[in-house]
């Protein structure tokens, strides 16, 4: 019998309890499927010990009543664990997370039972929207409910593509396989045709995308928590960035930031040159180029300036 | 007796008690503890530790006509009750389905139990091959908040640099982040907060302390909104490859669509830093057409930047 320790079954049997004085009795299989409860282990508890729980002066009436027959059981008496424990915050939080962001990603919920659910669990906890707002990223209309429908049936998808790092607009074969929210974006990643091994895409830049007739043809099933990418291997660069500036690092992967009283050296990965442009553009008067881990990832930056020039010169 | 017995007789005392019991009072109610007292007060600390971490909430008071007081322990059965949500079998199963289709870090099977655990027959364990949604770790924080917001609580904390007085109304968690917005006592205005920016503990007053008033949640996309200045309209030009950032970002009424697919996007500037900042996170993918003080705003900028590296 697998151990289970006192607090964990506790924290099962005041949860089951007053769901089987709800159901006025409930079969014991179900019982121990519910709440994770070995069958073995939970006829042993409801004997043992809920039987003999109870309050002074522990005559009968005090004391819960515990009815086993053949595979039914009945609780009486419980007056104590009438009603379940409450959610902690967290926990109320975390269940309209999964809800909220099931709901975004996957408009399937055709009867609704997810999103009345919802509803119902906010109302209790006083969680309504005013209260608890949850975005879980933006995506064009139609792009994330195909791109999931896709992957469900192992579908490429054909997609108008914009990557900030190219500065190009692409059209690609993808194969959609895996989904996740980073930093308020939803990103797709599966195999690319076109660059002939898995990438990733932010869906927000996905333009359009249609279902194709084509199933998976890449062998290769990417384990869902193996990432693709690696903050670990991109490349590093040293920005020097004034302290009035700094804010525009905020939910950036940095590395290191050494203080300094008018500026800082902050060393950081960086996924592409023009990523690196953009940002040091932004940071503006007084940003430097302290050093590069790959050499070529430093030039570039006047052309760019220029260019944003050229178009804002007086005509 | 077991462990499992003895808590599970604790709670239903401390639950049943109208007024705080002695340590002693629940010894001898509840039997099974050891007849040796340093062995029995070790035995009652870890026992009250285990029902906190589970989540019970043990409130300490001093028993009546005792002198000097003594401690006193009871559980108050509204703040032990759930609130019961009424979920029919099928909305509960659909919130169970998208937990496991949807990875969030902080959901443990526990939640559900309280809810009545999950129906059988349903892919539980299981993960299916969702997204994940990471919800950061300030998720214990965001908790604490949602309890002070629920029962009206002034919470007090330390942020930067500057002790805060929050009246706590709105939780938002958005691209990525968890916020906070309120009444700030201490400055008087609503204002807004990150979690991961407040440093320390936070520290909750007593329940029902102020009267609720509505409050906004961040702005994380035009935050060239978010400003005092005095508003200025002003119309950008994104070209065709980024179009697709503000047609999913802003408003219909906010946008226009050119023949050769870029968009003309009118917006209110009250921040023009912000602005700035908006504007050139495109690089030459956008242009600010109107107003001309906002152009040369923005060659302005552009020529304050040392060009160490000289070009060719």
């Amino acid at each position: 019998m697998s151990k289970i320790s006192a607090t964990d079954r506790m924290a099962r049997l005041i949860a089951a309890i007053p769901w089987i004085v709800d159901q006025d009795g409930a079969l014991v299989d179900e019982i121990s499927e519910r709440f994770d409860y070995p069958r073995d282990l939970l006829l042993q508890d409801l004997q043992d010990v809920v039987f003999y729980v109870g309050v002074p002066p522990y005559t009968p009436d005090t004391l819960i009543e515990v009815t086993i027959d053949d595979d039914m059981v009945w609780i009486s008496y419980a007056d104590w664990f009438s009603r379940p424990m409450r959610l902690s915050g967290s926990e109320i939080l975390s269940l309209l997370a999964a809800g909220e962001a099931a709901l975004a990603f996957d408009n399937q919920d055709e009867a609704g039972a997810l999103a009345r659910g919802l509803t119902k669990l906010r109302l209790a906890t006083g969680s309504d929207t005013e209260t608890v707002d949850m975005q879980f990223g933006l995506a064009s209309e139609n792009v994330l409910p195909v791109l999931r429908g896709a992957a469900e049936q192992q579908m490429c998808v054909d997609i108008a593509y914009y990557s900030f790092a190219q500065d190009e607009r692409t059209e690609r074969r993808i194969e959609p396989r895996r989904f996740f929210v980073d930093q308020g974006n939803w990103y797709v990643a599966g195999f690319c045709h076109r660059a002939s091994s898995d990438r990733i895409f932010r869906v927000d830049r996905i333009e359009s995308a249609e279902t194709t007739a084509e199933a998976f043809t890449s062998a290769t099933e990417a384990s869902p928590d193996e990432p693709m990418f690696s903050i670990e291997e991109a490349p590093r660069a040293s920005v020097l960035v004034p302290n009035a500036r700094l804010y525009l690092l905020d939910g950036l992967p940095v590395d290191l930031i050494e203080h300094g009283d008018d500026a800082a050296a902050v060393t950081l990965p960086v996924s592409s040159t023009r990523w690196l442009q953009q940002l040091m553009i932004r940071v503006g008067p007084g940003v430097r180029l302290l050093s590069t881990s790959d050499e070529t990832m430093g030039s570039g930056l006047p052309d760019a300036v220029e260019r944003i020039m050229l178009r804002h010169s007086t005509s | 007796m077991s462990k499992l017995e003895r808590l599970l007789k604790l709670l239903a005392v401390l639950i049943d008690t109208e007024q705080p019991l002695s340590a002693e009072d629940l010894r001898r109610r509840i039997g099974g503890y050891p007849d040796n007292n340093a062995s029995f007060r070790r035995t009652f600390e870890r026992d009250k530790d285990d029902l906190r971490t589970m989540g019970v909430t043990i409130r300490v008071a001093s028993v009546p006509a005792t002198e000097p007081p003594l401690d006193g322990y009871i559980v108050d059965r509204d703040v032990y009750e759930g609130q019961d949500p009424g979920l029919e079998p099928e909305e509960l199963a659909a919130l169970h389905l998208a937990a496991a289709l949807v990875r969030v870090d902080a959901l443990g099977e526990d939640a559900f139990w309280k809810l009545g655990g999950a129906s059988p027959g349903e892919a539980t364990n299981e993960r299916l091959d969702g997204p994940s949604v990471g919800l950061t770790d300030t998720n214990e924080e965001a908790g604490v908040l949602h309890t002070a917001i629920s029962e009206r609580r002034v919470v007090s904390f330390r942020y930067r640099d500057v002790d805060r007085e929050l009246e706590p109304a709105r939780l938002s968690f958005t691209k990525g982040q968890w916020y906070v917005s309120g009444h700030d006592r201490t400055r008087d205005a609503e204002r807004v907060f990150r979690l991961d920016r407040i440093d320390g503990d936070m520290v909750l007053g007593p329940a029902d302390a102020y009267e609720r008033r509505p409050a906004r949640g961040p702005e994380v996309t035009r935050t060239w909104e978010l400003g005092d200045e005095d508003p200025v309209s002003a119309l950008v030009r994104i070209d065709a490859e980024e179009a697709i950032w503000a047609r999913v970002h802003l408003r219909p009424d906010e946008i226009e669509i050119a023949d050769d697919g870029s968009v003309i996007v009118r917006v209110l500037v009250r921040n023009t830093d912000a602005f700035r900042d908006w504007v050139l996170g495109f690089l030459d993918n956008a242009e600010v057409l109107e107003p001309p003080e906002l152009r040369a705003m923005i060659t302005e900028w552009l020529r304050g930047i040392e060009l160490v590296e000289e070009s060719r």
